[in-house]
């Protein structure tokens, strides 16, 4: 079945690959001490950001193999999450779209989980700690992935909702102007602020929030060296 | 309009009453945020961090009930 997010989705995926060469090219011709331009500075900052950000909740070893996927799943979230602004409908408003990432969470969260206490000890964690808890240990596994999923979704959807309300709303009382009838003026005037709410810092928020949710979900299933 | 009409507006306004207690939640942590900054303001940027995931986190319940208001509406 067709959904209109499919276009969007198809709109931010090649936005983002053609942003992404383009800077990989602007990366790759720099030299070692020439001085950096200031998308090329911002883009390496943000990268040692995310970096630091990762090991420093999961360790040095998982940390560093974990950082790229991170920061691809910041990127790509925040980009839908605002692509609202442009008058795309935000791919992250379908179900199927966050339902994704937060299966490739979730399905992270148990292969670390099972390289870390192995196969055996992995079966052995829904026992723990005796046999009679199995079932609220296996509902224990599936709400992240529920969470993680409804949060993103509910919070977009609910923005977009609200927003189309108040065009509504907006468009109604701009029918007793007298001269400019048809034209939504009062929408003009309200919207921006409420879209910089809902679209901007949302948002980032929650993509923030979901790469945040991913780190602890993943570093509490890593082994800690100290303790 | 019927009277189911009317029973599914209210079903949709006690979905979203759980806004409450979240938003009570939230006023909590900025509370403790604020405490925090005043023990130690040298710290303040690390807590704002904390304070954003934290309100993030508490909010969630209420958009759960928000999300199935939504769903209230629209699915009947």
């Amino acid at each position: 079945m067709f959904q209109i997010e499919q276009v969007s989705i198809l709109i931010v995926t090649i936005f983002l690959a053609v942003s992404f060469w383009l800077i990989n090219k602007q990366l790759q011709t720099l030299k070692g001490n020439q001085k950096p331009n200031r998308i090329a500075a911002g883009i390496v900052q943000f990268v040692s950001w995310i970096n630091q950000y990762t090991i420093d909740a999961m360790g040095e070893e998982y940390g560093r193999k974990f950082s790229a996927y991170i920061g691809t799943v910041f990127i790509y979230l925040f980009v839908s999450n605002i692509s609202g602004l442009f008058g795309l409908s935000a791919p992250t408003s379908n179900y199927s779209v966050t339902l994704a990432f937060a299966a490739i969470t979730w399905i992270f969260i148990q292969a670390v989980s099972i390289k870390t206490n192995g196969f055996k000890g992995y079966l052995k964690g829904f026992l723990d700690p005796f046999a009679f808890f199995l079932i609220p240990n296996i509902f224990g596994q599936i709400a992240p992935l529920l969470s993680l999923s409804l949060r993103l979704f509910g919070n977009v959807v609910a923005g977009s909702t609200i927003m189309s309300l108040l065009y509504m709303f907006t468009g109604w009382v701009s029918q007793f102007v007298p001269v400019i009838g048809g034209f939504n003026f009062f929408g003009v005037i309200v919207a921006p602020v409420l879209h910089l709410y809902f679209d901007l810092f949302s948002g980032f928020l929650q993509s923030f929030l979901f790469i945040s949710l991913t780190i602890i979900f993943i570093g509490v299933e890593t082994p800690q060296e100290n303790g | 309009m019927t009277i189911g009409d009317g029973l599914v507006a209210i079903a949709a306004a006690l979905a979203v009453m759980t806004g409450i207690f979240s938003t009570a939640g939230q006023g909590y942590v900025a509370a403790k945020a604020v405490e925090a900054v005043g023990k130690n303001p040298e710290a303040e940027n690390e807590i704002r961090t904390m304070l954003i995931l934290g309100a993030g986190i508490a909010e969630t319940a209420a958009i759960y009930g928000l999300l199935i208001a939504f769903l209230i509406l629209f699915a009947y």
